[in-house]
């Protein structure tokens, strides 16, 4: 049996030295990362909590990743809220969990005391670093050790759900240890390797960064938010922290292509990954052009099976127009492409995603519903089950046998990596007052969510009411009012008219 | 003519509705976020005729409204 703390006890007697965690003001090593983890789990064990949920509540920070681990000792699993969404929303969250802890750092205490009723601070048990666990809370922490199941959960990730509720996707230490060594082995993550994390730690790409990190005693130094505002400052802070893998959103590889950025300061990468949404071969280019021999790899699959369930190591080049293809399924990740009967689809044609495997969820926490919905039995598998996730994604084999990803059967959208369900921003309009009917589009030919309304109520109303429900990248960036609006023949909206409305 | 309320309509038309003086601070409220200012600068570059290049992204010249415009004067300058 293996579990996560495994993987963590491996790293620390290998590399307790080398740098474990890092932000642009802190650093950790796996040593003093093993060091408060243990405080912050005997204060979780004090507290009598046992295969509870605890909220993290930080920036995009290292004290996360060493809070996470702390949590995991106690036999406990984390629940990473973005500190910047609506207190609203996490309300909404912690709702759901029914979560009565906090790990917080003093900037956002306030925050993390309307949240949850008790609250451990940073500053107050970080300074057990350096000071080694007391024999007895060390035999303690091994005990609790004892009781974690691989099939116990680490952590529940929160994406947006189309009824206006976030679902929280609950994934197991074993989910972490199969899917970190896939991550591991393909990419030869080592205890050398540096990463420079774009994502925050409430998104599912970050597990790559923290868990491969975890497994292969490589450093995770996380990049503040404030630099992918500014491309030559953002490469010079790669330089500065020695950083030679990347795993990002193709948006923020964009920023450096569009700007050229790479004549100015220049990082010695060798690992270039990402995921979370299209990359567009004419940056690809730009990216290869000026790292001939770095490994590039386009990663692909939803928060359900832990980061990503396909990929694809890219190995020829592109024309800036070509569409770049999603690969082949992980190590340990099954896939079956098929039609809305269930039946496999011949060779070559569209079907529906779906993904099976030591990576995937055991589904939606507190939510058998929509757990039903989407974690299915194999149709093919009469004689014992067997769960699938549908994905939702529709794709297609290529004549070299790679898979395509050519579009999404439902409302889901990929804007700036984040997973969005336009049925989201639906339901948190709908409540403004005077709301008539609404519908949330995407402008593909512009990135940009449009709010499109009737009703007796202006944009600016709208705003204030759902700037306190949604997160900033889920926030419209324009508005339309119509008169009425359009129905098709089954008297839903009618989404292609109110498309050609838009390109008018 | 680079002016401040000229600024101030550009950043409005990616964030609606923010009450934006010349002194307000753009980034660290957070009013202006990673693509923003990405697109701020493609904005201000066809507004006023200006060339901002990856150099000139810098934090200290999109703190304000104020500093954007000592920026664009310092590039208009240039030329």
């Amino acid at each position: 049996m293996s579990d996560i703390l495994n993987l963590l006890y491996e790293t620390v007697s290998r590399f307790p030295d080398s740098l474990s965690f890092c932000d642009e003001k802190e650093t950790h090593t796996w040593k003093d990362t093993d060091d408060i983890s243990d405080r912050i789990a005997m204060e979780l064990i004090k507290e009598g909590l046992k295969k509870k949920s605890v909220l993290l509540l930080f920036d995009r920070e290292a004290r996360c990743p060493v809070s996470m681990m702390g949590v995991l000792k106690s036999g406990n699993y984390y629940v990473v809220l973005d500190c910047h969404q609506p207190v609203d929303r996490m309300k909404e969250i912690v709702l759901q969990l029914g979560s009565k802890m906090v790990i917080t750092d003093e900037e956002h205490i306030e925050t993390a005391k309307e949240i949850a009723d008790k609250q451990i601070i940073w500053e107050e048990v970080s300074d057990g670093a350096g000071i080694a666990t007391a024999e007895e809370d060390r035999n303690l922490l091994a005990d609790v050790k004892d009781t974690i199941v691989d099939t116990d959960l680490a952590y529940i990730l929160f994406t947006s759900g189309s009824t206006g509720t976030p679902k929280g996707v609950a994934i197991t230490h074993r989910n972490v240890v199969e899917y970190s060594k896939w991550f591991v082995d393909t990419f030869k993550l080592g205890n050398k390797d540096i990463c420079g994390g774009q994502t925050p730690f409430y998104f599912s790409m970050s597990v790559s960064d923290i868990y491969g990190c975890l497994r292969s005693g490589a450093c995770l130094q996380t990049i503040p938010k404030r630099l992918f505002s500014f491309p030559v400052e953002l490469l010079e802070y790669l330089c500065d922290k020695k950083v030679n893998s990347i795993y990002w959103v193709p948006a923020a590889m964009s920023i450096i292509a569009n700007w050229k950025a790479l004549q100015y300061s220049k990082p010695k990468l060798n690992r270039i990954l990402f995921a979370g949404e299209n990359m567009p071969c004419s940056k690809l280019n730009y990216w290869m052009d000026n790292y001939p021999d770095a490994v590039f790899a386009n990663l692909f699959g939803p928060t359900e099976t832990t980061d990503i369930c396909v990929y694809y190591v890219v190995n020829r080049r592109f024309e800036d127009t070509d569409i770049l293809p999603i690969g082949r399924p992980c190590h340990n990740c099954g896939i079956l492409i098929l039609d809305e009967d269930g039946n496999e689809v011949p060779y070559g044609e569209e079907g529906e995603l779906y993904a099976y495997g030591s990576f995937l969820s055991p589904g939606y926490y507190n939510d058998p519903d929509k757990t039903a919905e989407r974690f299915v039995q194999n149709p093919l598998n009469k004689a014992l089950p067997e769960i699938l996730y549908k994905t939702g994604d529709i794709v297609k084999y290529n004549d070299r046998g790679e898979l395509l990803f050519t579009g999404r059967k439902d409302h889901q959208i990929k804007h700036l990596g984040y997973r969005i369900e336009l049925g989201e921003i639906e339901a948190a309009a709908a409540g403004t007052e005077g709301m008539g009917e609404c519908a949330a589009l995407y402008d593909e030919s512009k990135d940009k969510i449009v709010l499109i309304f009737a009703g007796n109520t202006k944009e600016d109303k709208i705003m204030e009411y759902i700037g306190g429900k949604l997160p900033d990248y889920m926030m419209p960036a324009s508005y339309l009012k119509l008169p009425v609006m359009p129905h098709n023949a089954n008297g839903k909206i009618d989404r292609k008219a109110l498309k050609a409305e838009l390109n008018k | 003519m680079i002016t401040e309320d000229k600024i101030v309509e550009l950043i409005n038309e990616l964030k609606p509705g923010k009450e934006i003086t010349a002194d307000t601070e753009l980034i660290a409220s957070g009013i202006l976020e990673s693509m923003d200012i990405m697109m701020l600068a493609a904005k201000l570059n066809e507004e006023f005729d200006v060339t901002i290049s990856p150099l000139d992204l810098k934090e200290e010249n999109f703190r304000s409204v104020t500093s954007i415009k000592a920026m664009l004067e310092d590039i208009a300058d240039r030329f």
